[in-house]
């Protein structure tokens, strides 16, 4: 008898292939996502005003930043679920260990994070087409230039994979023992409001800039990567003993 | 008390995309949409984008209904009038910066000089006194344009108000003008690299120079109750 | 060839020892019935032979090599459960699809073939099925994928009887076709006797007997008498079940070692010698007391 031999690599090939297809849903709630953050968009997120002897210039500023907010909680959730027993047990319904597993579920998280990212920045597209129609005030048109798209997208991209990588560890975590499910929002939201004014705060605002205030983008890359590629093999690491089914 | 609206809202987001999500995926009896159906939504949503990222450069650009100008030359324009003003030469100014005059007939010693609707004029006073008591007012008024970003707004200008009242120079300042603008910024992952985000930082706003030059008998004497600047040629 | 070795297999939950100190191998190409009461381990048996557990202590060896988070076990093995589950976006084609992505040996026809026999729609979504439906999918999917290793644990859960029927015809001859070691559990023997070619009893986490079905059948005979002659006939022997029948008639069922001299004397006292059916057998041998139900309802 001849034993069918296959390599990890095209195990992961496969399960990712695999995955794209069985995990649509997850580019369903994106769009639905989406279509809510440019909703949520039509507030504008600020206002600015001049005025000289002759003139009161009211101007405001619309942008994707809610819908690139909404894609960020969107990939920490998805991330979340892929984790989760239902999903989990779908892979070992077919050929896969748990590094596999967890290899193909990065790339898929990968995906989704280019994905995510690429159409948040293109939502402000739909916003100004919807802006022009619906809107009553004149329009001013801020050029792109190809560097702030390359950048853009870049750091888009960035920021959605830090979080995906984040819920995929709170999910690892909580696969591992239930308790982190409870664990973890209270010590989170204990730090977010019973932290301010103490040391935590500092902490806080330190972590906070570390990754909001850098503004170097070959540093953010930097950090980004050795951060998802922590929590990844965290995430890898935790799991890899884990039982299944 | 304002700011937590958003952390509300941005709570119920989450709420809303994890039970959208679980539902979606939960082993129950209903799958609210198939694969195949999931995949033209997406690529209909893709392509949405697309097509909207390919027209929104033509857009028009607020050049249709203002016509375009180089803030710099706002600014150049300005400088030049207000040179020409002080050394007496506007006469020889361009044309352009030209907006009306009025002629008095006043022979009084003296002559007040009001402003009507504020306290301060939008303009700067410059006063030329004549060689000779003619007994004649001339009051000029001067304007450069005034621009928004690369959008000239000079025509939307209204020109000041001037009569003599009595022994009063009784000047009005034009109404002020309202305009209302949207605009699109870069997103928060773009502004954190190039630096940009500052929302007045975006926009370069030139209000022109406004000048009303008087040109009045030698020995008529101005008295300005108001604070008002006034500026004698020599 | 050895497919599976099995030394002193423990698996630990808390307190309870779900397998104690399980050893046995089993070849290449037979057809194994693992039988056992609900809760003797079977299905964590096979759950560490897939890889999805972790053994607790002693050796499991598949193809030689140890099955946890394993790539060449995992790509020779499929194990079907009724738990099992497929990614609800999918439908039950693409669900086939997939599966022949994964495994090299899946034969399309066949899979296509059962596929249409049991009439599924293509389009059909696997949560929507009902349960008999569901184990009958599982089957075209454990079949089509022809791995050197197949475990069915409780197959037929949920299927009514002719699709029973048919689900063991396919096995066979399919396995005919195509040999390969499989393993099938259930708790009754009587209705894939005729499949096995092997027999694995377990209680409690332990091996009591792995033998031939054909060995089986012979392996107790029962005995009916007089209380008092069939008490005394038992004595040294090993008693699996034994059964008071009206006031003084007894029946026992002891272990076959007897010569066939032997079962003539007895006949000769009265007993009556009757051969035990293997299914029979696997029931006394795995229930948890010597005596049945009835002795629950006996006041002495």
């Amino acid at each position: 008898m001849s034993l069918s031999r296959i390599s990890l690599q095209e195990v992961v090939k496969r399960q990712y292939t695999y995955k794209l297809r069985a995990y649509i849903q997850v580019f369903m709630s994106l769009v639905f996502i989406q279509v809510l953050g440019i909703l949520f968009s039509f507030n504008g997120v600020g206002m600015m005003g001049t005025s000289s002897n002759t003139f009161d210039i009211s101007v405001h500023f619309y942008s994707a930043d809610i819908v690139v907010i909404f894609t960020l909680l969107w990939a920490f959730i998805s991330a979340i679920l892929i984790t989760t027993q239902a999903y989990r047990n779908d892979d070992f319904a077919f050929i896969t260990n748990r590094l596999s597993s967890n290899l193909s579920n990065m790339l898929f998280l990968l995906t989704i994070s280019l994905v995510g990212g690429l159409t948040a920045l293109l939502s402000s597209h739909i916003m100004r087409i919807l802006m022009f129609v619906l809107g009553q005030s004149e329009y001013l048109y801020t050029p792109t230039e190809v560097s702030e798209w390359i950048i853009g997208l870049i750091a888009t991209v960035l920021y959605v994979l830090l979080f995906a990588a984040i819920g995929y560890f709170v999910g690892t975590l909580v696969q591992l023992h239930k308790i982190f499910a409870v664990l973890l929002p209270v010590i989170f939201f204990g730090i977010l409001i019973l932290g301010a004014g103490t040391m935590n705060e500092a902490i806080f605002r330190n972590v906070f800039e570390f990754i909001f205030e850098e503004s170097s983008l070959a540093l953010f890359m930097v950090k980004i990567g050795v951060l998802a590629a922590l929590l990844f093999s965290g995430s890898a690491l935790l799991s890899n003993r884990m039982e299944v089914r | 008390m304002l700011s937590f609206v958003p952390i509300v809202i941005v709570v119920i987001m989450v709420i809303a995309i994890t039970s959208l999500l679980v539902n979606l995926t939960k082993r129950s009896s209903k799958v609210l949409f198939s694969g195949s159906r999931i995949r033209w939504m997406f690529v209909g949503y893709l392509s949405i984008l697309l097509v909207c990222t390919g027209l929104s450069p033509m857009l028009p650009k607020g050049e249709i209904t203002y016509q375009k100008v180089d803030v710099n030359q706002l600014e150049r324009d300005s400088n030049e009038l207000y040179e020409a003003a002080i050394q007496g030469n506007i006469e020889n100014v361009d044309s352009k910066y030209f907006v009306k005059t009025r002629n008095f007939d006043y022979t009084e010693k003296q002559l007040n000089i009001a402003v009507v609707n504020e306290d301060f004029l939008s303009a700067s006073i410059f006063v030329e006194r004549k060689t000779t008591n003619d007994g004649k007012i001339e009051a000029l008024h001067y304007q450069t344009g005034s621009g928004l970003n690369e959008m000239s707004i000079s025509d939307l200008m209204q020109p000041l108000g001037i009569n003599i009242d009595k022994n009063t120079l009784m000047l009005e300042n034009p109404e002020k003008i309202k305009l209302e603008f949207s605009q699109f910024q870069q997103a928060f992952p773009i502004n954190q690299f190039t630096g940009k985000g500052d929302f007045s930082d975006t926009n370069n706003f030139y209000g022109g120079t406004s000048i009303l030059y008087l040109k009045i008998p030698k020995d008529l004497e101005l008295n300005n109750t108001y604070e008002i600047d006034l500026q004698y040629v020599e | 060839m050895n497919i599976i070795e099995c030394r002193s297999l423990t698996k630990v939950y808390g307190a309870t020892k779900v397998l104690n100190n399980l050893s046995f191998e089993i070849q290449e190409n037979k057809i194994t019935g693992l039988i056992g009461r609900n809760g003797a381990g079977k299905t964590t048996l096979l759950k560490i032979i897939a890889g999805y557990f972790r053994e607790t202590s002693g050796e499991i060896k598949i193809f030689s090599e140890r099955p946890f988070n394993n790539l060449l076990v995992s790509a020779n093995v499929i194990y079907i459960n009724d738990q099992m589950n497929f990614p609800a976006a999918l439908s039950l084609k693409e669900i086939l699809d997939v599966s022949s992505t994964f495994y090299e040996n899946w034969n399309h026809e066949l899979s296509d073939r059962l596929f249409d026999y049991f009439s599924f729609q293509p389009t059909q979504q696997y949560i929507n099925l009902s349960k008999g439906m569901k184990s009958t999918f599982n089957m075209i999917v454990g079949l089509s994928a022809r791995c050197a290793l197949t475990m069915f644990d409780e197959p037929t859960t949920g299927m009514d009887a002719a699709v029973r029927k048919d689900f063991y015809r396919a096995l066979l001859k399919d396995y005919i076709d195509y040999p390969r070691t499989i393993l099938l559990s259930s708790h009754h023997l009587n209705e894939i006797e005729d499949l096995l070619e092997d027999v694995l009893l377990i209680k409690d986490g332990k091996e009591l007997l792995h033998i031939e079905v054909e060995d089986l059948k012979e392996w107790g005979i029962g005995v009916q008498g007089p209380t008092t002659a069939v008490k005394e006939w038992i004595k040294n022997r090993e008693v699996i079940h034994s059964k008071n029948i009206g006031l003084d008639q007894m029946y026992t069922v002891v272990k076959n070692v007897d010569s066939e001299l032997d079962k003539q004397k007895s006949q000769a006292s009265g007993l009556l010698i009757t051969a035990v059916s293997s299914s029979d057998v696997c029931v006394y041998l795995t229930s948890k007391t010597k005596g049945g139900i009835d002795d629950v309802f006996i006041k002495d």
